[in-house]
């Protein structure tokens, strides 16, 4: 054979191999863009479900209730999927398309979860009665919505009639219902937390003081900026609404039935008597002929009190009656509250609890390790989560070392967040799984492995997760990921992260706008040691705005007027709140006053030497202890109603 | 005569078919495969950052290995823009109406890499900011020596193997 020839034979062979590589590399490359392009789709809309959802909850007085709850939820998931389709738009999907590729999205709150999927209608109207179906056919095409609110629970029994179930929450509240072992009813909830941090000599009712974690919780003074409507009288005898000011003004609360009442220094003074046009037809006055001047919001419109809700608060406050209250003694006392009503309810707890040998019901709890899933490239069954085990018996051992509730690293938020991921994880697994019945894609829907963090993330916080899978991508593959987002900014859950701490505001506001705020875990606001620190949630630090409709008078033309304002002026620290780089102790170390841990002293620069084995200071701990469990204290909690304690 | 030429021309064609095409081809297909693992990698890297909010020392370094591992040398470009709400908020403060904007500042490769090359081990990040890390190789690799050899591209752009990914960090970092 010539070498001519050979030569042919040989770029005969080696072109088309080397041309079928070439297209299938392309084709892994252009897989793996899609691949990361649909991640960050996904990823996303996640987002915008979530600052979805924060817009309609953080400037709704409302949104903590559960109508309120539902409303804005199935708003975060239009917009969920409207993110998706205009991010897939260029892809061909269109939203009605998309629904077919999302087995599921699970929203966590702050006792319990909704997923929403998809699900069998068996309810129809007819004469306007619902008709249920009998028949098991599969006839009837699915529906997708929100599902029933479930709960985060577990369930326990001990020795002869004992058997409890408790709710969790994301923090250390519970709600306990059941029988003890000789089979009386137990119905409480409460903060439960390690009672030897309270001092029970130190509990005094008359003053609202007591000693907690070893800092002195008192009634302490709380202020906002505000701007708020008025209604008032109007020239032609009606009423109109009207701002009581346009620009934000200070005002000093507390907190009263999970809301805020202000006190209103204005209103009794002179300037504001004579001129009677300009006061809130809200404004009443008492039989002693004064001025009743506390008022609360109603969205934004200042409603003032009567004299006998006033009386009412007065009596909350620890004073006789409202002409009693003023600037000096209005002074917030649900920190104090929450340490009374928790070392109660702890106590009581214990006495439930102790002596038993508790072991779960649960299912999902109990199966939980040994959920399985199926490995995408092998096919092999693996574990869904693996864990470390330990004996419940010691998880509600609550006075032992370490196992204060109210700590992260506690044995109880340890059996917290496993409750909280054996609930999700069986819920979301059948849901997904469901999903196949009325999807025929080829595809297998399944629960995907959630890594460790990722499921830490979810039992810590108010998340979104969304699950996007069987959608093709090339070379015969398929698209299949999750996606978490947390949603840090809420008014439903108060985690140890989210107060700031700051100087106590002048309510002058060009002084006030001055001033800085900070994490309560940074090293420089440590160093200041300042003694006039107050706590807030970072949700008060969230723009507001005031809006509302005003009506000219002749014209009857309308105009909106919308103010936007921060009820908490000043500007975030750059080290530990826009950055991160100075925070150092956690906030167990807040809580418990400790140092922290010695493997983070490398966390020092050189100049710092001098804060090896630094611990907190006190200020900064009793203002971070005092914020916490006061925003803790007034959350809004459906299963209040079994709190006996207050 | 001519037979000669075209014997000479037959084969130095065939040397450039029997040797260097197939080189040249092969040489390209590792440049894509390498690709596509930096690319993966890349992406990897920059969603861990976003799940965990921080990007600490060992992840940079597994990262730094396993795209060096591909043979290359490498220009890893890192870019962290931390959301800073103060400007907006101070517009909103002197101006009621107006609803401030959400700035970015940027934190580059050397500001990182010395903030995670300190004793704290890491760079802390907040729900918000935003990462962005690109990668492309320093050297020359083989495709492109070839590919030089026959036709150069001018210009700085010269980086066959190139991999970039970004993102909004999903939880707060510490």
């Amino acid at each position: 054979m010539k070498l001519q020839q050979l030569a042919v034979i040989f770029v005969i062979i080696v072109v088309p191999i080397s041309l079928v590589l070439s297209m299938y590399t392309n084709k892994n490359t252009e897989v793996l863009r899609t691949q990361a392009e649909y991640n960050s789709i996904l990823l996303n809309a996640t987002n915008d479900a979530v600052n979805t959802y924060q817009m309609n909850t953080l400037r709704n007085g409302y949104s903590t209730i559960n109508d309120s709850k539902i409303r804005d939820i199935s708003a975060s998931v239009n917009s969920f999927f409207n993110s998706l389709a205009s991010g897939m738009g260029s892809s061909g999907y269109r939203k009605e398309d998309l629904e077919g590729y999302i087995p599921a999205l699970l929203f966590t709150l702050y006792d319990g979860y909704y997923l929403y999927g998809d699900y069998q209608n068996v309810v129809s109207i007819s004469d306007g009665k619902q008709n249920y179906l009998t028949s098991n056919s599969n006839t009837l095409s699915s529906q997708t919505g929100v599902k029933p609110f479930i709960y985060y629970t577990c369930e326990y029994r001990g020795y002869g009639k004992f058997d409890i179930i408790i709710n969790y929450t994301l923090d250390n509240y519970i709600t306990v219902m059941g029988t003890n072992s000789s089979g009386e009813i137990f119905n409480r909830s409460g903060y439960l937390i390690d009672p030897s941090g309270v001092d029970a000599s130190s509990i005094n009712e008359q003053s609202g003081t007591l000693i907690a974690h070893g800092v002195q919780i008192e009634p302490e003074l709380l202020g906002e900026y505000l701007v708020a409507v008025d209604t008032v009288p109007r020239a032609n005898g009606q009423t109109g609404t009207e701002y009581a000011s346009r620009e934000p003004e200070y005002f000093q609360y507390v907190y009263y039935n999970n809301q805020k009442y202000y006190i209103d220094t204005e209103y009794n003074s002179s300037s504001n008597e004579d001129n009677p046009n300009r006061i809130s037809s809200t404004y009443t006055t008492a039989s002693n002929g004064q001025g009743i001047n506390f008022f609360r919001l109603n969205n934004n419109l200042r409603v003032y009190l009567t004299e006998g809700e006033s009386n009412g608060l007065a009596n909350y406050l620890g004073l006789s009656d409202w002409t009693q209250m003023n600037v000096d003694n209005f002074l917030d006392r649900s920190a104090f509250k929450y340490y009374r009503d928790a070392y109660n309810f702890s106590n009581d707890f214990i006495n439930l609890v102790s002596g038993q040998n508790l072991e779960v019901v649960t299912e999902s709890y109990n199966n939980q390790f040994n959920y399985t899933t199926i490995e995408e490239e092998t096919g092999e069954q693996i574990p869904v989560r693996e864990h470390a085990t330990y004996d419940i018996n010691d998880v509600f051992d609550i006075t032992a070392e370490g196992n204060d509730p109210e700590l992260e690293s506690s044995l109880f938020n340890e059996h917290r967040i496993d409750v909280i991921i054996s609930s999700i994880e069986s819920n979301l697994m059948s849901i997904i799984a469901n999903f196949n019945i009325h999807h025929n894609s080829g595809f297998e829907f399944a629960l995907p492995v959630l890594s460790e963090t990722d499921w830490y993330t979810i039992a810590n916080n108010i998340t979104i997760v969304s699950f996007m899978q069987g959608l093709p991508i090339e070379n015969y593959k398929y698209y299949s990921n999750y996606s978490i987002v947390a949603n840090t900014k809420n008014k439903e859950f108060v985690s140890r992260d989210s107060i700031i701490l700051r100087e106590r505001e002048t309510g002058t506001r060009s002084n006030d706008t001055n001033g800085t705020y900070h994490n309560p875990r940074c090293l420089t606001l440590n160093n200041e040691n300042s003694n006039n620190l107050v706590g807030y949630s970072i949700v008060d630090y969230q723009q507001q705005l005031t809006s509302y409709d005003e009506i000219d008078p002749s014209s009857y033309e309308e105009t909106t007027l919308t103010f936007y304002y921060y009820p908490h002026s000043g500007s975030g620290a750059y080290e530990c709140v826009i950055g991160r780089e100075e925070i150092l102790f956690s906030t167990d170390n807040l809580i418990e006053g400790t140092g922290f841990h010695s493997t983070n002293d490398a966390y020092l620069d050189e100049g710092q030497s001098n804060y090896e084995g630094a611990t907190p200071g006190n200020n900064i701990r009793k203002a971070y202890i005092t914020a916490l469990a006061r925003e803790k204290y007034n959350l809004y909690k459906v299963s209040d109603y079994f709190n006996n304690y207050n | 005569m001519s037979d000669t030429v075209v014997t000479v021309l037959a084969i130095f064609l065939a040397a450039i078919l029997m040797f260097i095409f197939p080189l040249m081809s092969t040489s390209d297909r590792t440049d894509d495969i390498t690709t596509q693992a930096v690319e993966s990698a890349t992406t990897d890297f920059v969603d861990e950052i976003r799940s965990t909010g921080k990007i600490t020392q060992d992840s940079y370094d597994n990262f730094v290995q396993t795209i060096s591992s591909t043979g290359n040398s490498y220009e890893v470009e890192m870019e962290v823009q931390v959301l800073d709400d103060n400007p907006g908020k101070k517009v909103t403060e002197a101006e009621y109406t107006k609803v401030g904007e959400n700035y970015y500042y940027s934190e580059y490769t050397t500001q990182i890499l010395d903030e995670i090359n300190s004793d704290a081990g890491a760079m802390y990040l907040k729900q918000g900011d935003m990462v962005t890390v690109s990668v492309k190789n320093t050297n020359r690799t083989i495709g492109t020596i070839l590919r030089d050899f026959f036709y150069s591209v001018t210009g700085n752009n010269s980086a066959t193997v190139t991999a970039s990914h970004s993102g909004i960090v999903n939880v707060n970092g510490r």
